[in-house]
């Protein structure tokens, strides 16, 4: 029973049920930092994810 | 579930700094308004007037072409070839996502090649001269600065249109405010007025974060390069752009007051210069004919007349 997240090169798991912020404070990801996509569609702070679900998390910082 | 405020449906996009959530479409419609209100605003151009817009093949130069032209407004691409593979192909991979945008939507694109221009390519350059020891960012932030100014003089635009957003610029403002750096804090705006020499510089996204430039370019279906320079890796300005969003995370909007109010106060004239100190003096180069700090040859010039450092 898990949630994946994908950001970049590197893969999270965590236990479905909790909303997708708090799933970001888990990893320590600052929500202001990514967008979260699940098959192709923008997903919000309030979305409960479920088992089995697949986030891809894009990184929106760039700079240099 | 989060709702669309125009329309009552499943929000994709929420801005908590605007306490404003919207579904794609309403997101995909708003995103222009709000750019036509900020090119009016701060009297950036008019419809009559020719656009040269600074392309990356990143999310923000791609979204701000796309606007633009949806806006209806004469705006023609240029992609500066700087050269950078480290074993990616990063300068490939950024021409062809500019290249499929614009033969997608019909659209011109001048392309500059550095190295078959100047006979180097960036990191080769960078190593060559005494700004680039380590890093070639100095280097390549002087070669595109001057490159984009001259190719927009040379074919006779109005205006160069760049897609830095607010997190760009509140960590650019971040950097100067600790060091408050005066000149740089006075020149900082949403327009640069032309001056000899020196075509007007605008960025129409100036008030966007940049989680919307991206959601905008995401939901557009805009086919722009995730991947970061290889050389920007850790940039002084990811760095900032990261303790501003540590603390936008704790207060909502944080980084739009602090950009807004400095605009506001720039405006009231804190900083300009004291009466009786010295304004900024611009010469003209001799050799390239764009303005530099000091009589002489400027940067750009000396970096292509400098010997190699041994």
């Amino acid at each position: 029973m898990s949630v994946k997240f994908v950001l970049r090169d590197r893969e999270y798991e965590l236990r479905p049920g909790m909303t997708l912020l708090s799933c970001l404070q888990k990893l320590d990801i600052l929500p202001e930092a990514v967008l979260a996509t699940r098959d192709g569609e923008l997903i919000e702070e309030d979305e409960i994810l479920q088992d089995g679900q697949v986030i891809k998390l894009v990184s929106v910082i760039s700079g240099g | 579930m989060m709702k669309c405020r125009k329309c009552g449906e499943k929000a994709a996009v929420n801005m908590r700094q605007h306490k404003l959530a919207l579904c794609k479409e309403h997101f995909l419609e708003w995103m222009p308004e709000q750019t036509e209100r900020f090119i009016k605003k701060y009297h950036m151009f008019t419809p009559e007037e020719r656009i040269l817009v600074a392309v990356s093949g990143g999310k923000d130069s791609l979204s701000l072409w796309d606007i633009l032209v949806r806006l209806g407004y004469q705006a023609d691409g240029l992609y500066i070839s700087l050269g950078i593979d480290e074993g990616l192909g990063y300068s490939q991979q950024s021409q062809a996502s500019c290249e499929t945008f614009a033969a997608r939507h019909d659209l011109k694109l001048h392309v500059v090649d550095i190295a078959r221009e100047y006979g180097y390519p960036i990191p080769v350059l960078a190593e060559k001269s005494r700004r680039g020891q380590g890093k070639p960012c100095a280097v390549c932030g002087l070669v595109k600065r001057h490159e984009m100014n001259r190719i927009a003089r040379d074919l006779g635009y109005d205006v160069l249109a760049t897609g830095h957003n607010l997190d760009d610029e509140a960590a650019v403002l971040f950097g100067n405010t600790l060091s408050w750096i005066g000149d740089y804090l006075r020149r900082q705006g949403p327009v640069l007025p032309a001056s000899p020499g020196l075509v007007r510089k605008v960025k129409p996204l100036c008030r966007f974060y940049e989680r919307e430039t991206a959601a905008y370019a995401l939901l557009r279906g805009i086919d722009y390069i995730y991947e970061e320079c290889p050389f920007a890796q850790g940039a002084t300005s990811l760095y900032y752009k990261e303790i501003l969003n540590r603390m936008e995370n704790k207060r909502p909007g944080l980084k739009l007051i602090f950009y807004l109010n400095f605009l506001e106060a720039r405006q009231a004239g804190l900083f300009q210069p004291v009466s009786g100190a010295a304004e900024d003096e611009l010469h003209l180069c001799p050799g390239c004919g764009q303005p530099t700090s000091a009589p002489g040859l400027c940067s750009f010039c000396r970096l292509f007349g400098q010997k190699p450092v041994n």
